[in-house]
């Protein structure tokens, strides 16, 4: 029973991909079933960030002594439905001597490798989109993509004010991607290998935050600083002077940076899930809850932190981001990189 | 330790969001006001005479910071003026609530009304005139007046 | 801090909003989230850095001085009321001090206590609203803003029950107050001064030791004690600069002189030493509310007045130690109803004359940080 629910998407995939085998010419039949794949990752993602953007707010609004939107459908739960139908309705506006080809491609260009994102992660056992044997580079690749999107953005607006905003978030982002990568890698050198699926298979035994915290922390920190969140998040503070690159985008266009930055904290909660946190692996004890249902409680309690971390520090100014990430957080990740190369070749060295 | 800080308003924070949040669900809760809280201006019905207590002598008008009360006084049959308002024309619309009418008058006929929900759809319906401020006099409406002070008293 | 060279007419249109030298010139305009109001700042960034700054007010000017000549006196105190209308019982109070300077009116001491009380429970209350902000400007995402806001609605609570309003009281009158107090102020009173102090523990907790908010407030906007006096600034802004001059001790009015209390002091002037000092003020607040309620007497509430109010002919000036700095009033009687002249000194107005000199070689987040830490109210620097 418990292994039923726990392959329930398995089940059911193969049912359905043997049943279209049965009639259709191969080729066909594997293009359904990867269509499947990608039609269910998208829809998790969707229920996802809605679910992301209200409990941003539900969260945020309770750690204030406050209720939180609570009058669209039970808790509140319709008002990202809301939220989308009022944004779908606003007049869309582009300034005049803006470039029309880059104020149009500058969102996809932020949103589409944030969605692209979700094809290599685990979400349960043998639920991934594809496993690719260099899922986490992947990753990365894709991970430095939005920020042409950020600049693009900036600069289409034909706004002083946005074209200063797109630099800074995009200095911002540049920045914060070495101290990712470096935190990354120091895990893969335990693992071996890049699949995003042997990672969390090898981590059966023991999770990674235990073997490197110091990692998980900066990835942690990284993340959010990549993501625009707070305390980086300078690019879209509404309280500063220069309000954003994004400062020129009403209604739907609006939505998709908005969207993509939710989806990128939950990427980068996923990826810390996967690499740090075991993945869709239970805790011994608790093994009756299905691996899909873990992934999410934990990559979820991830994402809840960062709320927790945008409700209670303030923001850096420019300059000390920069300082404290090529101070701070660069020197840090490139020691543990070294001392976990030292660890590994010397267990391999005496253990074999 | 770097850090302790930011851990201690991280601590405060996670706190409170276990707390019963402390605002209040309007329009389902509502908060009681206060006795002598200053609203809208009404004018009193006087239950025993049956009519109002403005006797129309324009104390109010006078006491009145952005001049919004104008009253006209009635006649009676052989055309001379009585000791009682016509029109009273108040502007809700530009009053500032500060009560100086209320004190002014001397015959307590002016008090505020503890009502929160003034908003109105137009100019037109805000414009009062006497039948629109009517109140009547009962005993809850009695102490809203007796502990203001106007000067001179 | 730069050297400063002043503009030979100092006005916007001789500000190009495209200049050659490469600077870029923006308009921290009069809509915006940040400018606690509507407040124009016109700014020279070189980069990051700005390099001039000039201040643009009067988008709340309502006149009140020369509406004051057309009213009688009793009429002119919900004009004092809107000047700043976070601490209206202070404004009336430097009215009424005015007031009863210049027509020799004694006050009952009932009066004079409860008009205590109620100045020092809007000291907090505006100080709370002053905290709050500069915390939203600084970055935390209105956590502190809505914890500071929920005191101060106890606060606010207290006045509506002694007044009827919760921002624009008319309260505090030249003779006395206008209501006594109800019955049920006193319990709720006590109750208050026994959450308060734990409250303000918490502001601490979460703003005060936090290593991102003293990065972004320590030795930033600094303010040397010689040149706050020179620009004649007073309030917190002052006493954080290290200068030790509070109108309560310096030259007490009302009943002050019967209050123990300190006067926090800043050591260096950054707006870190400005948000200490308020933090501060508030306790001592606390403090002096405690005492005044031990012993608050009996008897009137207000002096007897005749029924048209003429003062005699003459001057006088009151002022006050209001949140934001010197309140004083300035007013010049003829022996009629109304005031011939009705001048009013705006703490905020004076201090961002010091404005200028403060921003130039900051960042322009520091900058809007700097604003904030002024506390300013734009309808006491309008009028």
């Amino acid at each position: 029973m418990i292994d039923t629910i726990n392959n329930i998407f398995g089940i059911v995939n193969k049912a359905i991909g043997d049943f279209v085998a049965g009639f259709l010419p191969a080729w066909v039949a594997a293009a359904i079933m990867a269509l499947i794949a990608i039609v269910a990752a998208l829809v998790f993602l969707i229920v996802v960030v809605m679910l992301e953007t209200y409990l941003e707010r539900r969260v945020l609004a309770r750690m204030q002594d406050r209720w939180g939107p609570n009058r669209v459908g039970p808790w509140g739960l319709m008002q990202p439905i809301a939220d989308v139908l009022k944004l779908l309705m606003k007049e869309d506006i582009r300034p005049l001597v803006a470039d029309k080809w880059v104020f149009f491609l500058a969102p996809c260009i932020v949103l589409v490798p944030s969605v692209l994102a979700y094809a290599v992660i685990p979400f349960g056992r043998g639920m991934q989109v594809a496993d690719i044997n260099i899922g986490l580079l992947f990753l990365l690749a894709l991970g430095s993509i939005p920020t042409i999107g950020v600049v693009l953005a900036g600069w289409g607006s034909a706004n002083k004010y946005s074209v200063l905003g797109g630099m800074r978030a995009a200095a911002q982002m540049i920045s914060f991607e070495i101290p990712l990568l470096l935190s990354l890698i120091s895990p893969i050198l335990i693992v071996g290998s890049l699949s995003m699926v042997d990672i969390v298979k090898s981590q059966s035994n023991i999770w990674y935050i235990v073997v490197q915290p110091v990692a998980f922390l900066i990835y942690y920190i990284s993340g959010l600083a990549e993501g625009n969140r707070s305390p980086f998040d300078i690019p879209e503070a509404e309280s500063e002077l220069i309000a954003g690159y994004h400062i020129e985008y009403s209604g739907i266009r609006w939505a998709l940076f908005f969207l993509a930055e939710y989806m990128n904290a939950f990427t980068v909660a996923a990826i810390a899930t996967t690499v740090f946190l075991g993945g869709w692996q239970p805790l011994p004890f608790l093994s009756f809850i299905p691996g899909y249902l873990w992934f999410t409680i934990k990559a979820g309690l991830l994402f809840i932190s960062m709320i927790w971390v945008h409700a209670s520090l303030p923001r850096l100014r420019v300059d000390q981001l920069m300082a404290f990430n090529w101070k701070v957080l660069v020197p840090v990740s490139l020691a543990n990189l070294v001392l976990t190369g030292l660890g590994v070749s010397l267990w391999q060295y005496f253990v074999g | 330790m770097f850090g302790s800080g930011m851990l201690k308003g991280l601590a405060t924070t996670l706190e409170h969001g276990f707390r019963r949040p402390v605002t209040v669900q309007y329009p389902e809760e509502v908060l009681p006001l206060p006795l002598g809280y200053r609203g809208r201006v009404t004018l009193v019905w006087d239950l025993e005479k049956d009519r109002y207590r403005c006797t129309a002598c324009g104390l109010c008008a006078k006491a009145c910071p952005v001049s919004i009360i104008q009253i006209t006084r009635a006649k009676d049959e052989k055309g001379k003026p009585m000791p009682y308002p016509e029109t009273f024309e108040y502007n809700l619309l530009e009053c500032i609530v500060c009560g100086m009418c209320v004190e002014a008058c001397p015959f307590d006929a002016l008090t505020m009304a503890p009502e929160r929900e003034l908003a109105v759809r137009s100019r037109v319906q805000a414009d009062q005139d006497r039948e629109g401020m009517r109140i009547d006099a009962t005993p809850k409406t009695e102490p809203q007046r007796i502990r203001t002070h106007g000067l001179g008293q | 801090m730069a050297e400063i060279t002043l503009h030979k007419e100092q006005t916007i249109s001789t500000f190009p909003m495209d200049t050659e030298d490469g600077t870029l010139v923006v308009n921290f305009g009069p809509q915006h989230p940040s400018t606690h109001g509507v407040f124009r700042l016109v700014l020279k960034l070189d980069g990051e850095t700005v390099v001039d700054a000039v201040p643009v007010m009067g988008y709340l000017h309502r006149s009140v001085e020369k509406l004051s000549e057309s009213r009688n006196y009793l009429q002119n105190v919900p004009f004092s009321d809107r000047l700043d209308y976070l601490a209206a019982m202070c404004n009336n109070m430097a009215y009424a001090v005015a007031v009863e300077r210049l027509a020799n009116i004694e006050v009952p001491e009932r009066a004079e206590y409860i008009r205590v009380i109620m100045f020092e429970l809007n000291r907090i209350a505006s100080h709370l609203m002053a905290v709050g902000s500069f915390a939203n400007d600084v970055g935390f995402y209105y956590t502190p803003f809505i914890y500071c806001f929920r005191d101060r609605e106890d606060i606010l609570d207290l006045f509506e029950m002694v007044s009827g309003q919760r921002l624009t009281y008319s309260y505090i009158r030249f003779g006395g107050v206008s209501r006594d107090l109800p019955d049920e102020f006193i319990p709720a009173l006590r109750k208050f001064l026994d959450k308060m102090p734990r409250q303000i523990d918490e502001y601490e907790r979460v703003l005060d030791t936090n290593e991102i908010f003293l990065a972004r407030t320590k030795n930033v906007g600094v303010l040397p004690p010689a040149m706050a006096i020179d620009y004649s600034v007073t309030g917190p802004v002052l006493r954080a600069s290290g200068v030790p001059y509070d109108l309560r001790k310096v030259a007490p009015y009302s009943v002050y002189d019967r209050f123990d209390f300190d006067v926090p002091l800043g050591k260096v002037g950054d707006i870190y030493d400005r948000y200490m000092v308020r933090i501060k003020e508030m306790r001592e607040s606390l403090k002096i509310v405690q005492q005044a309620l031990d012993q608050l007497p009996g008897g009137d509430v207000r002096a007897k007045l005749p029924k048209v109010f003429k003062p005699p002919k003459g001057d006088a000036y009151g002022q006050v130690e209001n949140p934001k700095g010197v309140l004083g009033y300035y007013l010049v009687s003829e022996g009629g109803v109304e005031p011939y002249r009705c001048k009013i000194r705006a703490p905020s107005f004076i201090n961002l004359g010091v404005l200028r000199p403060l921003l130039i070689g900051y960042k322009i987040a520091d900058a809007i940080v700097i604003f904030g830490s002024f506390d300013v109210v734009l309808g006491e620097v309008d009028r």
